[in-house]
């Protein structure tokens, strides 16, 4: 027990003075609680405890996603999210996809591989958009909508990949997980207006400790549920987040259970990196190499391709596809699924590493890139102002 | 209205302006409560200046903004409202004020006091116009210094 209590006092503080680093160097915490993990790998012996943990972390991360997401903006600017979804999508997963294949991967391994490498981090963008004051810029919009997008295709990619992880990929099995899609999410998403009001009543509960066990244990439960059905538990969880996201509850929801998100979140990044053992990291160097320039293109060809239609400059189309570069969150959570599903061999043994590369990397170029472009861009128009000015 | 209106997931509402200068004013209120004002000039897409405000402080400033701040340092409107006294004045039928009006008598020139309102009958005409006609049996609500008073109430005689 004592053990136990020592490995999570030391873990917090590795999680605290990694994200006090990262914020001094102007970073995302993100990669920086993963590290943590990587380097305490050999230290947590208590693996069973700190699983449970970063379980519930992933839950809430998800529940979070739903409850925060915005299907009035989806609504209102429906057309214009899906052209640009659509395009980030066809372009980015294509690439993780080929180069799974490359490596002899399955199809199932490989479509995990195409979708870390498809999705963009909502967390690590936003905050940079944020502290670069970069959300008042005309592609701001365009980034935001892509973001939305992703964490609806995130969803329904967990929950396709989980189903067919746990059904098989065979005819039978294959239809039998759409059909299960089809009846566990759709009734999510198409939420009749008149079952509001009756949740708003169910949810009133007066004292906020009681408030707090009822709303953790709907989480709980729905994704427990999700997982009894074949999916990933992260998919219960965000569509019972994207229920309560229209009740009159939600702010209320949110403020009290923001802080257990942020406990368990950091834990569960954090024991992304503790999965991996050192020795695990050979062989990785190539393909995790490949995957980022690809990674990396990938995203700055998205940002071209969406922009060239919205008529914005070449700077606002540059930075749309800088801003996508970083990969964190929904990446690890598709490599920690992958790991937790796919049958033995190379790609089980080495999702986890490549992932974990790849995150690391793009996270970091992502956040520079972002942050460097428009000093960049500054410059070069005073350079060319006073060449003009000389002529 | 010229102000726009958008959501922007995961960072706030987002607020926007064209100004009759030609630029655009962007205004950022965060979820998190920071609000941020972004000053594009005409033709840019980097803002020239961005603006970083607590909650408190926009609240502030919006209400500067807004012509609705009222001075706030308690001594001085103490001394300001010791000097200044709001008093009802009859107008008597007949006399020199009856049937003219607060243009000719030159009320605020000549007096340096304010009329708030006329109560007419049943009537009340707040902060009427200097055509205004001012009639006998008229109350008159009306802000200035005890030496403006003396003076107006000459005026409204004829003195």
């Amino acid at each position: 027990m004592s053990q136990s209590l020592l490995e999570l006092g030391v873990i917090l503080a590795v999680l605290f003075a990694g994200g006090l680093i990262a914020s001094r160097l102007r970073q995302s915490v993100i990669p920086a609680y993963i590290l943590g993990g990587i380097l305490l790998h050999n230290f947590v012996t208590n693996v069973e405890l700190i699983n449970l943990l970063s379980t519930i972390g992933l839950m809430l991360l998800l529940f979070f996603i739903g409850l925060e997401f915005s299907t009035s903006y989806l609504r209102h600017h429906a057309r214009p999210i899906a052209r640009a979804g659509v395009v980030d999508l066809a372009v980015n997963f294509p690439l993780g996809l080929l180069i799974g294949r490359a490596m002899g991967w399955d199809w199932l391994a490989s479509s995990y591989l195409g979708a870390i490498v498809y999705i963009s981090s909502s967390a690590v963008v936003t905050k940079a958009m944020i502290d670069n004051r970069q959300v008042a810029n005309p592609e701001a919009d365009t980034i935001i909508g892509i973001l939305v997008f992703e964490d609806l295709a995130i969803v329904l990619i967990l929950a396709l990949l989980t189903g067919f992880q746990s059904g098989g990929v065979e005819a039978a099995g294959l239809s039998w997980t759409l059909l299960k899609i089809v009846l566990f999410i759709t009734p999510f998403l198409l939420i009749p207006p008149s079952v509001i009001p009756r949740l708003n009543r169910l949810l009133h509960v007066e004292s906020t400790e009681l408030f707090l066990l009822m709303a953790l244990a709907v989480v709980l439960l729905a994704s427990a549920l999700s997982t009894r059905l074949g999916f990933s538990e992260a998919v219960g969880a965000f569509l019972v987040g994207l229920l309560f996201s229209e009740t009159a509850h939600r702010q209320r929801i949110i403020d009290r259970l923001a802080p257990f998100r942020d406990l368990f979140a950091a834990i569960f990044f954090l024991s992304f990196g503790l999965m991996i053992p050192w020795e695990g990291w050979s062989g990785t160097t190539l393909p995790i190499l490949g995957l980022v320039l690809l990674g990396v293109a990938g995203k700055i060809a998205t940002g071209w391709l969406v922009c060239r239609s919205s008529r914005l400059s070449t700077r606002a189309c540059a930075s749309t596809g800088t801003s996508l570069i970083p990969r964190g969150e929904f990446s690890i959570i598709l490599a920690v699924a992958a790991a937790a599903g796919l049958p033995d061999g190379p790609a089980r043994e080495t999702i986890l590493p490549i992932a974990a590369g790849f995150v690391l990397a793009t996270g970091a170029i992502g956040v520079i890139g972002m942050r460097e472009l428009p000093i960049y861009w500054e410059r070069r128009m005073e350079k060319t102002k006073s060449e003009r000015g000389t002529r | 209205m010229k102000m726009h209106e958008a959501e922007l997931p995961g960072v706030g509402r987002k607020f926007w302006i064209h100004t009759d200068a030609g630029e655009k004013v962007t205004i950022i209120r965060h979820s998190a409560g920071k609000r941020e004002v972004y000053r594009f000039q005409k033709g840019e897409e980097f803002p020239s200046s961005v603006i970083e405000l607590s909650e408190e402080e926009a609240r502030e400033a919006g209400a500067v903004l807004s012509g609705e701040f009222r001075l706030r340092t308690v001594e001085r409107m103490d001394v300001i409202v010791k000097e200044m006294s709001l008093e009802w004045v009859k107008v008597e039928t007949g006399s020199h004020a009856d049937g003219r009006t607060i243009r000719d008598l030159a009320i605020r020139t000549k007096t340096g006091v304010s009329i708030l309102a006329i109560l007419r009958e049943d009537l009340c005409i707040p902060g009427p116009e200097s055509s205004e006609v001012l009639k006998g049996d008229d109350v008159l609500l009306v802000i200035g210094r005890p030496e403006h008073h003396k003076r107006f109430r000459k005026v409204l005689a004829g003195e």
